[in-house]
């Protein structure tokens, strides 16, 4: 018997974390639907210009106005004149850039304050959960309307308010992940080697809270949305002519019983994007799990 | 008709890119009332093979058999009430952990009364009776109480014996016992053994016993079936393996019982390595009395003084709950002590500040026993093994990288193990990184916090064939905590002997083993397995106040000290130290 244990150890072809990852995500096929449809919006969104047949605000088609979906018109035409397929598309700009910008803050502001709360605990711990408890218990839409009308709204208004919500959901799966793995013996082992707490957070618990963080990142992002659409809607969001999902949304509705397309398309869009980017947040938390490494 | 008939038995289990062959043909029988013990290391396949025979393999596993037959029914083809039949009345199982093995939100009692009421269809009433007869059985002295706790308010060891009274409960043929002592402590492992040896001859059942440990096999069976990759080596009557075994590997296993003493070498200096003064830690606990809370204090560890010297190695040994590894962490500064002093070569380190103290990080370092969670799951080896350099800025990027891989050359690994993540290695593989890691930066003080208890008896043998090399080569002083003395043999030069959060006995390895004083380092020697199975005996333990009461006493001729009533260390002999009352 020799000390050579690693000469027998079976030649294996070496396989990363990532490729089990991979292999995991695409053998769940809602989630990738999900993100080939996130993946076309996006695309949708970047090429507007190119695929739509006229500006979002021109109003060149008043003569038409509020004409049924046509083969010229494929959603038909809004009450101004406006080609309502080209606002739909523009209008996934927007949710998705407050979506993703507010899901990004979000985690910026999360992850620092979960990791702080769950490694020190005691004293930073208990104030970090009493600030999340008071912005769980603030209804945010009630607050995003108080901040909205404060400030008259806007674009940037909705992102500082999406993220200042949003990042309370980061912040409890980072904190409650960096608590049971401060325990674990590699911890030790770094702070026995003389590793200050920010070189064991910055180094092992971050990385080891890769999937909360994920998680939290995409069921940010229709959190946003769905908060753009409800402020657009109450008229305290984007403002007019900038073509927003909500706000079709609004005005769709005054139409609706004559004019069902102004309410349908922009519902669906949203419908449809909020859905997809649950089902990859999904697909992508299940597949981050190593635990589930080999099926 | 055999109990148990087994014939060319193939398990494999399908994976990414093809299948992996667990079991390779394997075959045997057991007749009713014969003891059978499979011998071999993790992954040989010793488990899958009884797996199989009860048909709990998962939906991964493909099986075929030219014959496996369990109590005249042929298990390929059983149907679910056949399956009900077995398992429970033709065969029962004891599991490797019984934490796991309960379900933590019913009671015992529940639960064995469950498995009463499912087989046998009694009334509520009757199967709490049997319970607690059950329990009884198995040496639990307060079996009415036990029905009514939690999982979680029994020892390792109760659960191991209330593991083995829901076994009982179905009054099985065959008795499955997979590992039934690995987790437990030498002392309660011997117990354990002792009692399904028992019960064994009084309910007339047949036995499998699967264990890597050959000592365990020496104890408890008649015939033994040694496994290798998934392969029947050997198979006789337990003496023919032990006095002439045929196969190599067999041998290995063997040898890996017979360790003999082996002083470290490296001249041994003034200044001790490190030392211990006074050490002590309370816990405070917190008891819910009525509105208020109650503060009671818990001496994990009572004031212990160990010198560590240059170039040596110490073991403490004791059972869980002894305050060993608390002594461990506190040595590392990684439990705060509440009173005493840390001496490093010389110089106090336990008031310092964490920016003063690491300098002397690099010069003492630690092994922890898991070694799975000693590794980060998210980082290559070579990145964990440059880790200290990294944190102590030692090199560029490279040179770091390079040191790691020849690290991974010294404690035996391939190079080409760089790019690997730890969940793709064994545990004797992964506890060389570890090993690796503390290493690294040279320091002169290693405490090793059970390192090997989780693993294979050869594997086990090889790191600490490992440990004794690099402490050779490094000149490291090393303080080595167990919880089985068979292990410190061949390693170290003095064991220090707790008990209860103090230390009892401190002697050189050879004095311990030849003389030992106090009864529970008596105890702890008479609960090693034996080497042979020509030396099986009955045991008789002793309680904790049994121990008490057999405290060994001394005059003052004797120790050359004043007399103390209570119990003190007092030096009986060059650098023999026994908890001892010493008399006028």
């Amino acid at each position: 018997m020799s000390d050579t244990a690693g000469s027998i150890a079976p030649i294996v072809r070496q396989r990363s974390p990532l490729w089990f990852a991979w292999r995991r995500f695409l053998s769940n096929k809602a989630a990738l639907a999900g993100g080939i449809i996130l993946g076309i919006l996006i695309l949708m969104a970047l090429f507007a210009p190119l695929i739509t047949p006229v500006p979002p605000t021109a109003q060149m088609f008043l003569t038409e106005s509020l004409a049924f979906p046509s083969a010229e018109h494929w959603f038909g035409v809004d009450g101004l004149g406006r080609d309502f397929y080209t606002r739909i598309v523009y209008g996934a700009r927007v949710s998705l850039t407050i979506g993703f910008i507010a899901a990004a803050f979000s985690v910026l502001i999360g992850i620092p304050l979960g990791a702080l709360a769950g490694y020190f605990g005691g004293r930073i711990d208990w104030f970090i959960m009493r600030v999340i408890e008071l912005f769980s218990v603030v209804p945010p839409l009630l607050a995003a309307m108080l901040l909205g009308a404060l400030t008259r709204g806007g674009y940037f208004t909705i992102v500082l308010i999406a993220a200042l919500f949003g990042w309370v959901q980061v912040c409890l799966l980072v904190r409650a992940q960096v608590k049971s793995f401060r325990e674990k013996e590699f911890v030790r082992a770094a702070q026995a080697l003389g590793a200050s707490p920010w070189y064991i957070i910055r180094r092992h618990l971050i990385p080891n809270s890769v999937s909360p963080i994920i998680v939290g990142f995409v069921l940010a992002i229709p959190l946003a949305m769905m908060l753009e659409a409800s402020l657009s809607f109450l008229g305290v969001g984007v403002p007019p002519p900038t073509p927003t999902w909500g706000q079709m949304i609004s005005e769709g509705i005054n139409y609706m019983f004559y004019y069902w397309h102004l309410a349908l398309f922009p519902t669906l869009a949203l419908a449809i994007t909020v859905l997809s980017t649950s089902l990859f947040g999904d697909g992508l938390r299940d597949a981050l799990d190593p635990t589930l490494k080999g099926r | 008709m055999s109990l148990v008939e087994i014939e060319d038995l193939r398990v494999s289990f399908r994976q990414y890119g093809g299948a992996v062959d667990a079991v390779r043909g394997i075959g045997f029988t057991l007749e009713q009332g014969e003891s059978l013990g499979i011998v071999g290391e993790s992954g040989s396949g010793k488990s899958v093979s009884c797996s199989a025979l009860m048909r709990l393999l998962p939906a991964t596993a493909e099986v075929s058999a030219a014959r496996l037959r369990l109590d005249g029914v042929d298990v390929t083809k059983a149907d679910r009430e056949d399956l009900v039949r077995l398992r429970g009345r033709s065969a029962a199982m004891i599991f490797q952990d019984p934490m796991t093995a309960f379900d933590p939100v019913f009671t015992i009692g529940h639960q064995i009364c469950e498995t009463i009421i499912a087989h046998r269809g009694t009334s509520k009433k009757q199967a709490l009776d049997e319970a607690r007869q059950l329990l009884e059985r198995v040496e639990i002295k307060n079996a009415g109480d036990v029905l009514g706790y939690y999982p979680h308010q029994l020892s390792g060891g109760m659960l191991q014996r209330a593991m083995i009274a829901m076994a009982l409960s179905c009054r099985p043929k065959l008795l499955i016992a997979d590992e039934p002592t690995t987790a437990l402590d030498v002392t309660i492992q011997a117990q354990i053994l002792q009692l399904i040896k028992d019960i064994q001859a009084e309910f007339g059942m047949a036995l499998i016993m699967i264990t890597h440990d050959l000592g365990v096999i020496a104890e408890t069976v008649d015939r033994v079936l040694v496994m290798y990759q998934g392969e029947v080596m050997e198979q006789g009557p337990v003496s023919q393996i032990f006095d002439a075994p045929q196969h190599d590997y067999t041998k290995q296993l063997l040898a890996s019982l017979h360790a003999g003493f082996e002083a470290s070498r490296g001249e041994e200096r003034d200044v001790p390595a490190l030392e211990l003064r006074g050490l002590a830690k309370t816990y405070r606990i917190r008891r819910r009395s009525g509105l208020f809370h109650k503060y009671a204090d818990f001496q994990a560890v009572q004031e212990t003084n160990i010198v560590l010297p240059r170039n040596r190695i110490v073991g403490i040994v004791g059972e869980s709950g002894s305050g060993k590894t608390t002594t461990g962490l506190m040595a590392m500064r990684l439990t705060e002590p509440t009173s005493g002093q840390i001496l490093l070569e010389g110089t106090d380190i336990s008031g310092l500040s964490a920016e003063a103290l690491r300098p002397f990080r690099r010069r003492m370092q630690i092994v922890f026993q898991d070694s799975y969670s000693a590794l980060d799951p998210m980082m290559t080896l070579v990145q964990i093994i440059a880790e200290p350099l990294h944190i102590h800025e030692i090199g560029t990027a490279r040179e770091q990288s390079e040191l790691a891989l020849d690290w991974l050359d010294r404690v035996g690994l391939d190079r080409s193990f760089a790019s690997r993540y730890p969940h793709e290695l064994s545990g004797g593989q992964r506890q060389r990184v570890a090993i690796a890691r503390s290493l690294i930066l040279g320091p002169s003080v290693l405490v090793a916090d059970e390192p090997t208890s989780a693993l294979d008896v050869t594997v086990k043998a090889q790191i600490i064939r490992l440990l004794k090399r690099l402490q050779a080569e490094m000149g490291l002083s090393i303080l080595f905590i167990s919880h089985d003395l068979s292990t410190v043999k061949s390693l170290t030069d003095t064991v220090v002997v707790m008990y209860q959060g103090r230390v009892v006995e401190e002697a050189p390895t050879e004095r311990i083993f030849a003389a030992p004083q106090h009864p529970y380092t008596k105890a702890l020697l008479d609960a090693i397995p034996v080497t042979n199975p020509r030396d099986r005996r009955l045991r008789s333990f002793l309680s904790a106040e049994q121990i008490a009461a057999a405290t060994p006493r001394y005059t003052t001729k004797d120790t050359g000290t004043g007399p103390h009533a209570d119990p003190t260390l007092v030096g009986i002999a060059p650098n023999h130290r026994v908890e001892a009352v010493v008399t006028a």
